[in-house]
């Protein structure tokens, strides 16, 4: 602790002699909350907002279609390996039924803690081609997923596999990050990790040529469930 | 490591370099143009939101103790590990014990400007440990042996050509000029990295007090790889990147991104609380390395603002300084008008004496900065510090007495202005001078210099009143 | 209540090399029924000093032109605070200038008994020539006719110091003939700054050039500028190249041919 003593004390000495513009004891108030849009509204503008970063959105009128646009997007590339969440954990209920009934088997995600058997099972899951996972939230301003981890939240559905299906619930919108924080308070501190996704991987690294799925998904669908 | 070359030994190298020219002008412009359409989005241009992420900086830092108690202690509670590092050398070694202590042999990281400036990479190295950047900009700039020239666009200074070559010789990648085939080479290289490395090691774009949150920000898909599939995270923090709440992360994310790349919100912005719980996957431990390395002392000084900077490059790109002359000729980790300020700041004015005159003082930095540093107050600051130091040229010393008693004993004004008359007049040429002598002589290098006036503007005021009736002069 | 005279304050590069700037200022205020009383003893406001960081010797400038420019206020009656009423608004032919007095000196003088006021008040009545005419007198179009193309260079401290940015443009837009063409990338700074043009010179051409260049791409025969000090960089620069393209301060235009 010796060290977090001396830095302590040296910020407190550095302060008595700082010279800090624009600081203030207490923040001023925050600023009033973006009058309720009803939820057309937010979906209308998540959809516009996330188009036009490259993910792909799709709007089914009910929960059958829903499962359909899934199916669909899966036959399109028949992957050979697939990753999910648990149906608990998705807004379409035994959805994970309907993929077997395919013929697609999700990977069990589960990493194990041994470093050897951590690797086996990381090159195993690197061979998912297609992840499909829930969000907990997605961000109309922005057009933001927000996705959580947990038990059966497996990060590594919206990461490895170069398309990445998310399936976000209607009613799951808030108009701003600020909204979303303080709908849900405690979202981040019980979470190891909550992640705002805003379309496909991407880089401009080389010259500014935009080059999308560089680290992770190179397709994002965004299925805004009814 | 500091360059062996001298400032200007440097800006030289730099203004000769033509592809650096080039590029220079395509990155700074394009970002500056990115920036401007994304704060135009907000009905008033962002001013509002830059007052108050300045204001949440401001009040940050003025009790800075606290929330990095506060945060450190919530870090410990979501069962991460804090480590305090008063110094590069500590910070280093404390990373080198956590990995021996470990068994970890292969690390993969993502960018992170404070393992820079700390020379992480070749710390670990000479332990015998093998590191990989992913980020895509580092990983071809460590393929090259080089710094980076820019805090958001490391290989800016790269033509595609340069990069399709480079990734041809060092990872075999069939040669091409095109980004796509180039990313995706380095994808399938990386991949591997990263399944295999036992440690990934991340900076932190904010550390969130309340709930001792890690926020990292990122469009690869790097940062999260690096932090998900290793068993063991490391994240390397500056002791003033903080923020009190998520609310006031909310803030400085609406104009971080915008300030950085013109995107609204980054591709994937990362919230890390503590290691993995129950989770499918995630790292076993994480650790987090507080570093000081003299941002504490910095903190009780004039330029204690510089402090506030979030790291978007913003400054880097409006300032037509650095658009002529790139990140490496400033000699160290931070580069443009932040590193101007910072690095004498953080290393000592004795060293880095040249930093803060390579200004024209024109303030574009300070017009984009999302939290308003007033960068021109502080190089001036660090210059009057300079000067008390005597850093100041001989020729300059010896002719501030002069300049001095001109300006405050008119007679002396006026007979100097004469002399400099008589001399100029004598010496031109239609009117020009096309040389001066040393120490002016960097003027007429590639600009003439006009004869003084014949008669002086106060000598035409005087007979134009007398001409006219009415004396003025009083 | 527009005031009834000003206080001129040259600046040594009007002083010395640009007179014609200087005279041409007096020209426009008198037209506009102004007194302008020119306070002897001035010299420089002690710009370069500062941002050479030898503060003693900028403070020690910036009292000599606090004291030129107070001199007619009654010793020792009248309170600090109340020297604003006293004295004519002073009207600076330049921007760094200008700026130099209304951000610098209250900060170069800030503990000084006698002089931080001083600075304090001559700062709350000190104003750039073109922010003058606007701000103060109301006046955007002053009779003045220029035939041809003109190009505007806003000069940094005016621009981000100062923040005038409207105050030159709506006067040069309103000179009958004036052509006036925008410069591409106008607010690039010119490279001036000062001793910076000496000191690190090669940055300083490097960052001319491309304000040539800009200045080229547009034609225009006249470059107009509220600063002398940005005129005599990019005048040397031009000349150098060989251009037929003048520099004019706006002040210049606007006094007519």
């Amino acid at each position: 602790m010796a060290d977090r003593d001396s830095i302590l004390n040296a910020i407190r000495q550095s302060l008595t002699t700082t010279h800090l513009p624009e600081a203030q004891a207490t923040l001023p108030p925050r600023p009033a909350s973006v009058p309720g849009l009803d939820s057309g509204a937010l979906a209308d503008s998540f959809a516009r907002e996330a188009s036009a970063l490259g993910v792909v959105v799709h709007r089914p009128q009910t929960q059958a279609q829903a499962v359909e646009t899934v199916l669909k997007i899966l036959h399109e590339s028949e992957p050979d390996e697939v990753l999910t969440w648990s149906d608990d954990d998705l807004p379409l209920p035994h959805l994970n039924d309907f993929l077997r009934a395919e013929n697609f088997d999700p990977l069990d995600p589960l990493v194990p803690v041994d470093p050897i058997a951590r690797q086996k099972k990381l090159a195993e899951l690197a061979r998912a081609e297609i992840g499909v996972t829930g969000a907990l939230a997605g961000l109309a301003d922005t057009g933001a997923l927000v996705v959580n981890t947990s038990p059966a939240r497996s990060r590594l559905a919206s990461l490895l596999p170069p398309v990445h299906v998310a399936l976000l619930s209607v009613r799951s919108l808030y108009p701003t990050m600020a909204a979303f924080f303080a709908a849900h308070p405690d979202s981040v501190r019980e979470a190891s990790n909550l992640v705002f996704i805003t379309g496909p991987s991407s880089t401009g690294d080389i010259e500014f040529t935009l080059t999308v799925g560089v680290h992770g998904p190179k397709t994002v669908h965004g299925v805004l469930v009814p | 490591m500091q360059s062996n070359l001298t400032f200007h030994e440097r800006v030289e190298d730099a203004l000769q370099n033509q592809t650096l020219h080039l590029a220079l002008d395509r990155a700074t412009g394009r970002f500056t143009s990115l920036r401007a359409n994304a704060f135009a989005s907000f009905a008033d241009n962002g001013d509002a939101i830059r007052d108050r992420a300045r204001m949440i900086r401001a009040h940050t830092l003025s009790r800075l103790d606290t929330y990095l108690a506060q945060f450190a202690d919530a870090v410990e509670a979501a069962g991460g590990h804090v480590h305090w590092a008063s110094t590069a050398e500590a910070a280093n070694t404390v990373v080198i014990q956590i990995a021996k202590q470990n068994n970890v042999r292969s690390i993969v990281k993502g960018k992170s400007m404070v393992t820079e400036e700390t020379h992480l990479n070749h710390a670990l190295e000479s332990a015998g440990l093998t590191v990989i950047e992913s980020d895509l900009g580092e990983y071809i700039i460590q393929l090259a042996g080089e710094t980076p020239s820019h805090i958001i666009a490391p290989a800016i200074h790269k033509t595609k050509e340069q990069i399709g070559q480079l990734l041809h010789e060092k990872i075999g990648m069939p040669l091409t000029d095109e980004p796509s085939k180039m990313t995706a080479a380095a994808r399938a290289k990386l991949r591997d990295v990263f399944l295999n490395a036992d440690m990934g090691i991340s900076g932190v774009n904010f550390g969130v007090a309340e709930t001792g949150t890690i926020c990292l920000v990122e469009n690869e898909g790097n940062g999260r790889l690096t932090t998900t599939a290793p068993r063991i995270h490391l994240a390397m923090m500056g002791i003033e990147r903080l923020v009190p709440t998520l609310h006031d992360l909310s803030v400085m994310l609406q104009v971080l991104a915008r300030s950085a790349t013109g995107q609204k919100l980054s591709v994937y912005t990362n919230l890390i609380t503590g290691p993995r719980r129950a989770d499918a996957d995630g790292p076993d431990q994480l650790h987090v390395v507080l570093v000081d390395n003299g941002r504490s002392r910095v903190l009780g000084t004039e330029v204690a603002e510089i402090l506030y900077c979030i790291r978007c490059g913003a400054c880097l790109n409006a300032c037509p300084v650095y658009q002529q002359i790139g990140g490496h000729a400033y000699g160290g980790v931070y580069t443009g008008p932040v590193g101007a300020v910072l690095t004498p700041a953080l290393y000592g004015i004795d060293l880095w004496s040249e930093l803060p005159h390579a200004s024209s003082l024109c303030g574009a930095c300070r017009e984009v900065c999302p939290v308003r540093i007033d960068i021109p107050r502080m190089l001036l600051q660090l210059r009057d510090e300079g000067h008390r130091a005597g850093k100041t040229p001989g020729w300059l010393k010896l002719g501030l007495p002069f300049y001095r008693l001109a300006a405050t004993t008119p007679w002396v004004f006026h007979l100097g202005a004469w002399l400099a008359r008589t001399a100029t007049r004598l010496l031109a040429a239609q009117g020009w001078l096309t040389k001066l002598p040393p120490p002016l002589s960097g003027w007429t290098a590639s600009r003439d210099f006009p004869a003084f006036a014949p008669r002086s503007f106060s000598a035409q005021f005087k007979r134009r009143k007398n001409h006219k009736g009415t004396a003025f002069t009083k | 209540m527009p005031p009834a005279s000003v206080q001129l304050f040259a600046t040594c590069l009007i002083e010395t090399i640009r007179p014609q700037a200087g005279l041409a200022v007096v020209e426009v205020l008198e037209r506009l029924g102004l007194t302008v009383e020119y306070p002897d003893g001035q010299t420089c406001c002690g710009q370069p000093a500062f941002n050479a960081g030898a503060w003693d010797e900028a403070r020690a400038m910036a009292r000599h032109t606090l004291d030129v420019l107070c001199r007619d206020v009654p010793a020792g009656d009248v309170p600090p605070e109340r020297l604003y009423d006293q004295l004519p608004p002073v009207v600076v032919p330049s921007g760094s200038c200008a700026d130099m007095i209304f951000h610098h000196y209250p900060e170069l003088l800030a503990g000084d008994p006698k002089y931080g006021p001083l600075a304090e008040a001559v700062a709350a009545r000190t104003y750039e020539f073109t922010q003058f005419l606007v701000e103060v007198m109301g006046v955007r179009k002053v009779e003045a006719h220029f035939p041809g193309k003109l190009t505007y260079h806003p000069s940094c401290h005016l621009l981000r110091g100062l923040g005038v940015t409207e105050a030159p443009r709506t006067l040069l837009s309103n000179v009958a003939g004036a052509d006036v063409v925008e410069l591409p990338e106008a607010t690039q700074c010119c490279g001036f700054g000062g001793l910076f043009a000496v000191k690190m010179s090669d940055i300083s051409s490097a960052m001319l050039d491309r304000k040539l260049d800009a200045i080229e791409k547009t034609g225009a025969p006249t470059l107009v500028g509220c600063d002398v000090s940005c005129l005599l960089h990019i005048g040397g620069g031009l000349h150098r190249r060989g251009s037929r393209v003048e520099t004019k301060h706006l002040a210049e235009i606007l006094a007519g041919p």
